[in-house]
């Protein structure tokens, strides 16, 4: 098998809003696969679906290679899940919350000092859950997935309101879980950054369908294609007019600065001479090279151009 | 058969362990107690005035402890501990797992309620046992009032019985209510405008036909000479509690959680 999970045009509405609109998501065995999305794109409906916790409004869903509708206690036994904040009970201890769990899914006593181990928690596993961190509080949430030794991790956000430190413990707990235990892991974010070194493929969703899908270096390729130029002039709006006529995307950013789209530097040549025969004069032509986070927004938002953008290197003063 | 039987049995063993360091444990122990205890301090006090010398005693007593019981504290008591006991799943955010969790989805509505049904007897045999154990202190500690001189475990046994019988009803709705709403105000507050409801209404001639009456008819059974031992209100209590338990364990079979 080589998907763990598998959605064909998978389509979900909420009242009259269309949320996922004709998903197709194929997670390798044995990856970390992030599954990226600003704040409302979908994620999280994505994950309760992939769980049985929503009912799908068209497309299928495989898990394992059967279909989750006709197989969910099956499927759902190889599968450990985090969704959104996780759920403790606050009044037991760290312990207690796993052996709820082990006695509900019929697993052996020696699970819980198992998971306990992986996830660091020995020590603190006596102390009430309403004495933990936060962060604490997440590794307990993968504690409970991983309770019953799944081939399949679902996390939702796992490293939502941790701090830097926290966001990197996580990180070599996931990278730990799929590299010593074989784990394929699944986890959602609405940050590359959070993600980008620990995931091995990742896909973006904007708008109820994928806007990208891949491995983290082909994301970098498409990273590395989109350029842009920071050019500086005498009339930036003359200078708009001409490269707007040409074809070509033009932002201006101050009376003396436009920022244009580029492909490849024979592009950034032939656009100074069209300024300069134009009689424009060119006092600075700057490549700015989008970062992964920036090709991320700009397949997530609706400007073309990010706002923000990095500049690297001076090409040439003219 | 067996799969559903160990669904449940790991079930109820979980669902057991999450009311550790809660009230609800020492609510269903307390609540009847108290009950007790207050008329057990009223007959000890003013029991000369209540009984009458030569009489049995366990009669009155019998009669002074199921009234309050029957008439408020069984509803409000199930108001009470089906909102505790669904408010720790609500305040943990707990549905998702156990609905994402490989067990079938109606045995997460039925594990619950099988622990609020366990909750709920523990409550009445300490009831059971708080009505006979006060009684046998009373007489020994005042012999004048002769219920040393009486046995009637049978039929107090009957009586809690009956009442226990014609609150299921009340456990399952309260439960439902709880099981769905989030808000504890919720759970508790239909619970005490039912039986507000019930105590103004109480000289209604259909008033046997309102639920939150029920534990009251059957404890009144207790307290009437040739009462048959089946009173229309358990009937009514056993049905309606049969069929809204089929309806709520259909229901979360089918349960989305968004």
């Amino acid at each position: 098998m080589k998907h763990l999970i598998q959605t064909q045009d998978l389509r979900y509405r909420y009242g009259s809003r269309e949320i996922l609109t004709g998903l197709h998501l194929n997670i390798p065995k044995g990856s970390i696969y992030g599954f990226l999305g600003p704040n409302g794109a979908g994620k999280t409906t994505t994950i309760r679906l992939l769980l049985g916790l929503l009912t799908p409004s068209g497309g299928s869903i495989d898990l394992f290679g059967k279909e989750l509708v006709r197989n969910r206690v099956e499927v759902l036994r190889q599968i450990g899940a985090l969704i959104e904040v996780p759920s403790l009970y606050r009044h037991l201890s760290g312990r207690d919350n796993l052996e709820v769990l082990r006695r509900l899914l019929g697993l052996d006593k020696k699970r819980v000092e198992a998971v306990l181990e992986i996830v660091r928690l020995q020590q603190d596993a006596h102390r009430p859950v309403k004495q933990y961190s936060l962060g604490m509080c997440q590794r307990l949430g993968i504690a409970l997935a991983l309770l019953s030794d799944p081939e399949l991790l679902i996390l939702d956000e796992p490293t939502n309101g941790l701090d830097p430190s926290g966001i990197r413990e996580m990180r070599e707990l996931l990278i730990d879980l799929n590299q010593k235990h074989g784990k394929t892991i699944f986890l959602s974010s609405h940050l590359l950054s959070e993600i980008e070194k620990t995931v091995t493929h990742l896909s973006i969703l904007h708008e109820g369908t994928l806007a990208f899908e891949g491995s983290v270096q082909e994301l970098r390729r498409v990273a590395a294609h989109t350029q842009t130029l920071e050019v500086e002039v005498d009339n930036a709006l003359l200078a708009r007019e001409v490269l707007l006529l040409q074809g070509f995307a033009v932002e201006t950013l101050t009376e003396n600065l436009i920022r244009v789209a580029v492909d490849c530097k024979p592009t950034a040549a032939h656009l100074n001479r069209l300024l300069v025969e134009q009689g424009l004069a060119v006092s600075g032509l700057v490549y700015g090279q989008r970062s992964l986070e920036e090709v991320f927004l700009s397949m997530t938002q609706e400007a073309t151009i990010a706002a923000d953008s990095t500049l690297s290197s001076t090409l040439t003063l003219a | 058969m067996e799969t559903t039987i160990t669904y449940l049995r790991r079930g109820a063993s979980a669902e057991a362990l999450k009311i550790k360091n809660s009230w609800a444990l020492w609510l269903s122990l307390l609540a009847p107690l108290s009950v007790v205890g207050m008329t057990f301090l009223v007959f000890f006090f003013r029991g000369d005035r209540i009984l009458k010398p030569g009489t049995d005693p366990w009669f009155i007593w019998m009669t002074n402890n199921f009234m309050a019981t029957s008439q408020l504290l069984i509803p409000l008591f199930l108001a009470l501990v089906t909102a505790l006991v669904n408010g720790i799943e609500h305040n943990s955010f707990g549905w998702k797992q156990l609905y994402a969790a490989p067990v079938p989805k109606w045995t997460v509505f039925l594990n619950k309620y099988l622990l609020l049904l366990g909750l709920t007897l523990v409550s009445f045999a300490t009831f059971w046992a708080g009505v006979l154990a006060a009684g046998y202190v009373l007489g020994f500690l005042k012999p004048e009032f002769g219920f040393q001189h009486y046995y009637h475990v049978q039929s107090i046994s009957v009586g809690i019985f009956r009442i226990f019988i014609g609150s299921l009803f009340i456990l399952t709705l309260q439960f439902c209510i709880s099981f769905r709403c989030k808000s504890i105000a919720v759970s508790i507050g239909s619970g005490i405008l039912f039986v507000l409801a019930f105590l103004i209404a109480s000289s209604w001639e259909y008033i046997g036909y309102y639920p939150y009456s029920w534990p009251y008819f059957a404890a009144l059974a207790s307290t009437t000479k040739q009462a048959s031992f089946f009173v229309p209100q358990m009937g009514y209590s056993l049905a309606g509690s049969a069929v809204l338990l089929a309806l709520g364990t259909w229901h979360s079979g089918r349960s989305i959680v968004s």
